[in-house]
């Protein structure tokens, strides 16, 4: 961990401020840093510290899942086909700066679970590209956006059982 | 699955400071330890330090308030989304076509596919049954990308064709084609067999040729030219019509124009046709025509004179216009029988038998083909006889007649008195001639034949005695009786000569 050094320049109830009257110069080399100090940090002024109780309530907020929409451009997929291309946008729908960092793409059902849909036709037959997108934080309702690529394999099987198949598409986002 | 990260976090950036107004953090790169500066703890005499505070405090200023930005705060959260991707279909071949029957070799003719993009070929299946097998010469792995193909079969049978679309591991079959029945032409068939016909006359109704599978199943198959030929010929006849058919649609060659030209029974048609088997018909009968002829069908005959008729038999036939034997029809044919004999009518005589010397009438009698006739002529010569029948078409034959027996006649005898070693004046004449007046010829010889004298029994013939006669008649111009003892009464002169009757002249005296 950095130290942190706090420099107080505070007038301390009962100091001596004499030894700053034998010169000008020195007077001047501390105006002169205390107004440069007020210009760059704010102004400073002097306070005398003290202590005290109080109650009171603040309400922390919480973090609100983001919410991921895709569209899919391209041409059907065929085995050793095009190349699709998924854009998909994760939206941050809370109140706070919320951090993406990752985001993963599958062919799975709509809770993560193996695709079993259509007989003889599976994930297998499908491949998945990693997902492109500047990862960062997402203001509160704002977006991020990025893009997937979805191929069918061309395997030794028949994938007849793929035909016309609609594949669903699992976004994680953390 | 998702560690939960912290419920809030604070980062900085770079290498800028994050701070609050009055706290500030230390750089990592400070090489000078500072601890907690509190207030009076700097010894200010000295300028060096002060400067260097300022300068320290303007630095940290500067840094916090124009070289950095805020920290930001934010949440750690998670989420989740779907999406969908649409996985492209490939799409059969449509309209797939054959022909309805085909002999062996037929076109599948298809529609592509309407799949974008395009299957990458197509392969063709035939099915018989449930059993279905790659045609045109296609397999998975043997793609084509026209969109017919030729296939060739060579079972017979009903078979459908299926295409299948191909694109990588894709396969799209299209509907099956509606069936096409494959008869492979093996083998002529006589499906309408000759039947009896009459020489010339078209065989009705006409034989007909199928084109057969070996199962014996009709091919309907067209334009398939068949030949035909007589197979077995009792007659040497000749087939005549149109002897080259092509098949029908059904498969079925007719000849219509079929005939035969010579009588017979066990005639037989063979069929042919190019790389298929052969086919004979059965045996049928060809009957003659109606006669439209009548015809000398003995050899030309020689005879004597006669007046009889000695010439025969001759033997006339009917014959139909390809001369084959024909019968008389019911009332027979009377035939008129003429000669061009000099002799004429009287001289000449026409007769069914040999006895008849004067005409009779030669007929047909009703259901016959043949008769037979004799002729007499007086004259020598070759006459030509003719036979007709109203409404046929006469014949001709040239009879040979010779001279009948010939006779020997002293046209000029011997005076009655004569000369001993003297010629016999006149000349002597010997004619040679059949009993109708023929002249005839050869060499005539005179001898004598007796006298009643018997001195005489010494006198000899003298001169020429052997003549060949000219124009039937031998001259003697020298005949002489001579001897010393010649003198004689009842001299006779015998004439002789070959095939002939030796006669003898009047009886004559030799005198001195």
């Amino acid at each position: 961990m950095t130290p942190n050094i706090a420099i107080a320049v505070l007038p301390t109830p009962g100091g001596k401020m004499s030894r700053f009257t034998s010169s000008k110069k020195r007077i001047a080399v501390i105006v002169t840093a205390a107004v440069l100090v007020l210009a760059g940090g704010g102004a400073a002024f002097a306070y005398w510290t003290s202590t005290g109780t109080g109650v009171g309530s603040a309400t922390t907020g919480t973090d609100t899942a983001f919410t991921i929409a895709s569209t899919t451009a391209g041409s059907a997929l065929t085995p050793g086909g095009p190349t699709d291309t998924v854009t998909f946008i994760v939206t941050n729908p809370g109140t706070g700066n919320q951090n993406l960092t990752a985001i993963t793409a599958a062919v799975a059902t709509s809770t993560g679970a193996a695709w079993t849909t259509v007989p003889g036709c599976s994930a297998a037959d499908y491949t998945v590209g990693t997902p492109v997108v500047i990862f960062g934080t997402i203001a509160p309702a704002g977006t991020l956006t990025g893009t997937v690529t979805i191929t069918m394999n061309n395997t030794a099987a028949n994938q007849n059982a793929c035909k016309g198949a609609a594949v669903p598409l699992y976004f994680a986002a953390s | 699955m998702n560690t939960a990260p912290p419920r809030h976090g604070r980062e900085s950036h770079g290498t800028s400071w994050g701070a609050l107004p009055f706290v500030v953090r230390a750089a990592r790169w400070g090489t000078t330890r500072w601890g907690t500066v509190k207030w009076g703890t700097v010894k200010w005499g000295s300028a060096r330090w002060g400067l260097a505070v300022l300068a320290f405090v303007l630095v940290l200023a500067l840094a916090g308030g124009a070289g950095s930005s805020p920290a930001e705060a934010f949440w750690r959260s998670t989420g989740k989304g779907v999406g969908t991707a649409t996985t492209g279909t490939l799409n059969p071949a449509t309209a797939v076509t054959v022909p309805a029957t085909s002999t062996g070799t037929l076109t599948v003719s298809f529609t592509a596919s309407s799949s974008v993009p395009a299957p990458t070929g197509y392969y063709v299946t035939r099915t018989i049954g449930s059993v279905a097998s790659a045609a045109c010469g296609t397999s998975a792995s043997a793609l084509i990308t026209a969109l017919s193909c030729s296939d060739t079969v060579t079972v017979n049978g009903s078979y459908t064709y299926t295409v299948i679309a191909v694109r990588a591991t894709w396969t799209a079959s299209s509907t099956a084609s509606a069936a096409v029945v494959v008869g492979i032409p093996t083998k002529l068939v006589f499906t309408t067999q000759p039947s009896a016909v009459v020489a010339g006359v078209a065989v009705s109704p006409g034989v007909a040729v199928t084109v057969e599978t070996s199962a014996s199943v009709a091919v309907p198959v067209a334009g398939t030219s068949i030949t035909l030929a007589i197979a077995t010929n009792p007659a040497a006849g000749t087939l005549s019509g149109t002897l080259t058919a092509t098949t029908n649609a059904s498969g079925v060659a007719t000849f219509s124009t079929l005939s035969v030209n010579k009588a017979g029974v066990g005639y037989t048609l063979a069929a042919s046709s190019t790389g298929l088997t052969g086919a004979t018909s059965s045996a049928f009968t060809v009957t003659a025509a109606a006669p439209s002829k009548v015809v000398f069908t003995s050899a030309a005959l020689t005879a004597t004179t006669s007046a009889s008729a000695n010439l025969g038999p001759v033997t006339l036939a009917l014959q139909d216009a390809f001369d084959n034997a024909a019968i008389a029809p019911t009332g027979g044919y009377t035939v008129v029988l003429t000669t061009t004999s000099t002799a004429g009518t009287t001289g000449t005589v026409f007769a069914p038998t040999t006895v008849a010397t004067t005409t009779a009438l030669v007929r047909f009698a009703a259901g016959v083909s043949t008769t037979t006739f004799f002729y007499g002529d007086k004259r020598v010569g070759t006459p030509t006889l003719t036979a007709a029948i109203t409404g046929l078409t006469s014949a001709t034959q040239t009879a040979t007649i010779t001279i009948g027996t010939p006779v020997l006649t002293f046209t000029v005898n011997p005076a009655a008195s004569v000369k001993q070693n003297t010629n016999m004046t006149p000349a002597l004449q010997v004619t040679i001639a059949d009993q109708f007046g023929n002249v005839g010829s050869g060499a005539v010889t005179l001898s004598i034949s007796a006298n009643s004298s018997l001195l005489g029994l010494l006198g000899t013939i003298g001169g020429t005695t052997t003549v060949t006669a000219v124009s039937g008649t031998a001259t003697f111009s020298t005949i002489q009786i001579n001897g010393l003892l010649a003198v004689g009464n009842g001299y006779t002169l015998q004439a002789a000569s070959t095939g002939a009757t030796s006669i003898l002249s009047t009886a004559f005296n030799v005198t001195l």
